[in-house]
């Protein structure tokens, strides 16, 4: 995989402007003030609760710019994404936690994580990304579901994942001597890992790599007549988001000191789809958006409960039939007009040639 | 060991009535990927969906435990409802979710699928609360029981395993036989020609989605009998497990669906004994991902060509 | 420069909705509002639980606020549903401790929940008291805060396997638990004493939240058990009994089943189980509404009319809240301000007389002495209490 932070640090800042990172400073200067400006607030809202929200929000940012590119950029329907999500999690929590007795030194369990993570996303991405789109979303539901039962039963006879009752004490990241306590450097952290994901994506998408995916989400047939090696793609993005999933886990999880198999259910996969086809797949700042909006209506109707996911529901429907690329996305998802006879009922268009699973 | 063998016939009795219910969702399933070549992920939630009409039926029928009418007559308007309104919601679907992306991509569909199964379990489950429900089963159903060696066959075991492979035989002779039958297989076997033909096949389709939910709906009440309960989330579950079912025989083929469903049942029970009763579902998993990826074309099917 | 404006208006947004959407009292805390919260399985699979919990703290907050309130305050109590799950505890957790009115905690109910919580709440000092956790490290784990008003499960387990054993007479018994920290605890203290009386077992789990019960049931029949124990919260309870019954085991002559805490529920348990749960026993680590001494028969007439359907544990719940309100009466108000660490520290030194009839004493790691062990039998479609055996 090409590494995005290769460059010198002369390069760094000229391809960050390149890239129209220009655009961002006032983002990440909004970003950075956010908890001052919480502090400050005049509204009877307990400051503590919104620094809360904002951290939320910026991890399920990361997580919805990971999934944006295995939807949004490749056009792969990973139904299991959360799975990752929790591996990383569950990673990071084996090695450095208190229930578990070991203390490894955070940075190496994040690295650990992220690993372990790539591993998995690049064995079952080889393993199934030959299968077309449908297929493929079933086996990354039953990949999910699996590593969900993994969780919740790893308990007996030796305990790993701490099961129903899931892993408790989880160590704070920590850099050197510097250790991240509290809600606020944890924001801090979760915004800059965001922010690091931000920069990454924003090369891709304008390199070479980022082309090929979207040449293989318009038209898989066509690029593969190109010469695109469509399954390395397909691996490469695959793994890209499970990383991103992965690494953002360790850091979210590792705020909230424990983590459970209850919180990597279908529901949450759903929750990070609806981010980036709200926010628009395919485009950065619409996913980031699409995040914020999502987290902070689940807080505004948590009173409601299941409610908010039949909304959640009716809006799918409504988004793919009336606007499927969201607030701000580019992926239209209407196929490029193909020469051939013309079919009268405009309802038996068969607009996709026939395909078989290899 | 021994204490796991003589468990054996039992399972294998469990295992063919659980066979048959995935058999009776997964039809649906293959029917319609035959003719759409979509997985219509809201199937699962169909069938949930007829499980709750049926019990709604108790509700106005079953007063403290014991029917107000026949007991026969509850049983039998609990599945005319059951496979009614499963019916109806199936058509319903096909026609707001799906019908009008037709054509398009094909992410999208499945999406709206996803939208529509997200709002069928927590509609459910708002309304009715996340806990199960009570069919109460105790009056209504004859509770004779039949020994067969060490197992023990109730009246509900063999309820299921008849209508349901009564209603796959049916099914079976309908789409072999019928004139209406050749014309669902030949929208599934090329949609534009059938439509050249003369066929019309926006109501094809809309048949063959009232035929698969109705059957998952009457699978769905079997359901609530077997387990005198029905729960909103019910239908993921058994859906995954029946989709495994279709994959295994032969997704698109009718008799892959029943020969898959009643091998998974199988699978499922008799492997029990031997693994920690939370492994079974990673079991079922285990064998839809191992299909996918080793004989995708199921057990019943050829290697297909890759058609370019 | 459009995308500016887009991020700028979403930010806006943001803080709006944070600003309308956001519950919880004052950012000050001045004594113009005294919050108690009640935290447990409100909905979900466990609401035939937890309702009883939430309404035993309405009721006593209801009692409290119709003779004046605190100091004239009127006391309001914050629900956090966390619906048996120890992740939206915690977020919920996190909630409640930056509420600065919140001043008490009545729940979790569920063992896993408070050992997710518990580190969250002694973080902010924040009291919490459980009227249902029964696994012996929530007092065990050294919180200064965590206090519970029920017997644990190193007191259940021991007790209902002597029952077992001695009065039942059971040499084979089939342990079994729903995987959760409770079901997994109380299973391993029960298994650990029957084992020592000499019995054989044999041991196994059914998840919490599974449906089909008729592959466990199969399993639990071919051991031929004199007794089944099943440490359930509830809802899985009645499916074992009802698959075992169709499968030709019922409870009766020569099969004894005994069960535990949230399976003491008519509607859930008997009538759930259409008969299946006929005779069979269930130990509860709360006191029955109507086995309360007769000094509380007012309390019990009053609440029965209000809330018919009885839980396990709605008599725990009034009384730990009556004593959560009476600490936070007599902590000093400093500024207009009530400190939650003062709140806790009046729990640990006071001592409450109530409904309960025993008088509620926190020792030094937050047990309550005297709390018994209450045994039920299923007979005619009621619960009947059989002689406790021993507490």
């Amino acid at each position: 995989m090409t590494g995005p932070g290769e460059g010198v640090q002369g390069n760094v800042w000229r391809s960050w402007q390149g890239l129209g990172g220009r655009r961002w400073i006032p983002v990440l200067v909004l970003a950075a003030a956010l908890p001052f400006a919480i502090d400050n607030q005049p509204f009877d809202v307990s400051s503590r609760y919104l620094l809360i929200v904002a951290a939320t929000c910026a991890a399920f940012a990361s997580l919805a710019l990971g999934l944006n590119v295995v939807v949004g950029y490749a056009g792969l329907l990973n139904l299991g994404y959360v799975a990752f999500f929790g591996i990383g999690a569950y990673t990071y929590a084996i090695v450095a936690s208190v229930q578990a007795g070991r203390h490894w030194p955070p940075v190496l369990g994040l690295l650990l994580a992220g690993l372990v993570v790539a591993v998995v996303a690049v064995l079952l991405g080889l393993a199934s990304l030959r299968l077309r789109g449908d297929y493929l979303a079933i086996v990354t539901l039953g990949f999910g579901e699996i590593v969900r039962q993994l969780m919740v039963n790893l308990d007996r006879p030796i305990d790993i994942t701490g099961g129903l009752n899931g892993i408790l004490g989880i160590d704070p990241i920590a850099v050197g001597g510097l250790q991240a306590l509290g809600d606020q450097d944890y924001y801090y952290l979760l915004v800059g890992f965001c922010a690091l994901f931000v920069f990454v994506m924003l090369r891709w998408e304008r390199s070479r790599v980022g082309r090929a995916w979207m040449a293989i989400r318009d038209d898989e047939l066509a690029a593969r007549c190109m010469g695109v090696n469509v399954l390395g793609f397909r691996v490469m993005a695959f793994t890209a988001g499970a990383v991103v999933a992965g690494l953002t886990g360790v850091i979210y999880y590792s705020w909230r000191a424990s983590v459970f198999p209850s919180s990597f259910t279908i529901n949450d996969t759903v929750t990070v789809f609806m981010m980036v086809i709200l926010g628009g797949m395919g485009s950065i700042p619409g996913v980031i958006l699409g995040a914020i909006g999502i987290t902070v209506l689940e807080e505004v109707l948590r009173p409601y409960g299941e409610y908010r996911f039949v909304i959640f529901g009716i809006a799918l429907v409504l988004l793919m039939r009336f606007r499927p690329q969201g607030l701000l996305g580019r992926f239209s998802f209407r196929p490029r007009p193909r020469p051939g006879p013309p079919a009268e009922p405009a309802e038996e268009d068969v607009a996709a040639a026939p395909e078989a699973t290899a | 060991m021994d204490l796991a063998l003589h468990q054996i016939p039992q399972q294998v009795v469990n295992g063919l009535v659980l066979g048959s219910m995935y058999a009776l969702i997964a039809l649906g399933y293959t029917m319609v990927y035959g003719i759409l070549e979509m997985i219509n992920f809201a199937h699962g939630d169909v069938y949930m969906a007829g499980a709750f009409l049926g019990w709604g039926v108790t509700l106005l029928l079953v007063r403290g435990g014991f029917p107000v009418v026949a007991a026969g007559l509850v049983i039998l308007a609990m599945f005319l409802v059951a496979m009614l309104g499963a019916g109806l919601l199936g058509v319903t679907i096909e026609r707001l979710a799906y019908r009008p992306l037709r054509g398009g991509h094909r992410l999208a569909p499945l999406i709206s699928a996803l939208g529509v199964s997200i709002f069928l379990e927590n509609i459910v489950s708002a309304q009715f609360g996340a806990r199960a429900q009570l069919v109460p089963t105790a009056h209504v159903l004859p509770g004779w029981q039949v020994s067969l060696g060490s197992a023990t066959v109730s009246f509900v075991d063999g309820l299921v395993v008849v209508v349901a492979l009564g209603l796959m035989v049916a099914l079976d002779r309908f789409v072999r036989r019928t004139r209406y039958g050749t014309a669902m297989r030949a929208t599934a076997q090329d949609r534009e020609a059938a439509g050249f033909m003369g066929i019309r096949v926006n109501q094809v389709i809309a048949v063959t989605f009232l035929l698969g939910s109705a059957l998952a709906g009457i699978a769905g009440i079997l359901a609530g009998l077997l387990y005198t309960e029905v729960d909103f989330f019910m239908g993921y579950l058994a859906g995954l497990k029946a989709f495994t079912a279709a994959v295994l025989g032969r997704i698109g083929n009718i008799r892959g669906a029943v020969l898959g469903g009643l091998l998974l049942g199988m699978v499922e029970a008799v492997s029990t004994p031997f693994v920690n009763g939370a492994y079974v579902n990673v079991v079922s998993f285990l064998v839809l991902i191992l299909v996918l990826l080793i004989r995708p074309s199921g057990l019943l099917g050829e290697q297909l060509p890759d058609k370019v | 420069m459009r995308r500016l404006r887009i991020l700028i208006a979403a930010a806006a947004l943001l803080v709006a909705a944070c600003g309308s959407g956001g519950g919880g009292g004052g950012g000050q805390g001045t004594v113009k509002a005294i919050t108690i919260a009640a935290a447990g399985p409100f909905t979900g699979d466990l609401a035939p639980v937890g309702q009883g919990g939430l309404h035993g703290v309405q009721m006593a907050v209801d009692d409290w606020n119709a003779k004046g309130g605190i100091d004239g305050v009127k006391v309001q109590v914050e629900t956090a549903d966390d619906t048996g799950k120890p992740d939206q505890g915690v977020t919920l957790a996190s909630k409640l401790a930056s509420e600065d009115a919140v001043l008490g905690v009545i729940g979790p109910m569920n063992s896993s929940v408070v050992l997710a919580t518990a580190p969250i709440f002694q973080r902010v000092s924040l009291p919490f008291i459980t009227e249902s956790g029964s696994n012996p490290m929530i007092t065990e784990s050294g919180w200064s805060v965590a206090h519970r008003l029920c017997a644990r499960d190193d007191t259940q387990g021991p007790a209902d396997a002597r029952y077992a054993t001695s009065t039942l007479g059971a040499k084979r018994i089939f342990v079994l638990d729903s995987k959760t920290a409770y079901s997994q605890g109380l299973a391993d203290q029960f298994e650990q004493a029957a084992k020592s009386a000499g019995t054989t077992t044999q041991r196994d789990s059914l998840t919490s939240g599974t449906k089909d019960a008729n592959p466990i049931a199969t399993k639990i029949k071919a051991f031929k058990p004199d007794l089944l124990f099943f440490a359930d919260e509830g809802p899985e309870a009645p499916l074992v009994l009802q698959g075992l019954k169709s499968q030709g085991l019922s409870v009766g002559s020569g099969f004894a089943y005994m069960g535990t805490d949230g399976q003491f529920d008519v509607k859930q348990f008997i009538q759930g189980a259409q008969g299946a749960s006929e005779g069979a026993y269930v130990s509860n680590i709360a006191p029955d509404i109507n086995s309360l001494p007769a000094s509380s028969k007012s309390f019990v007439q009053r609440y029965t009319a209000r809330y018919p359907d009885l839980g396990p544990f709605d008599a725990t719940a009034y009384e730990a809240a009556s004593v959560l309100l009476t600490a936070i009466k007599d902590a000093p108000v400093r500024n207009g301000k009530i400190d939650r660490a003062d709140v806790n520290r009046q729990l640990g030194s006071l001592t409450y007389n109530g409904i309960l009839g025993i008088p509620v004493h926190f020792d030094s790691k937050g047990d309550v002495q005297g709390v018994g062990i209450f045994l039920f039998q299923v007979k005619s479609g009621q619960f009947s209490q059989v002689k406790a055996p021993g507490a």
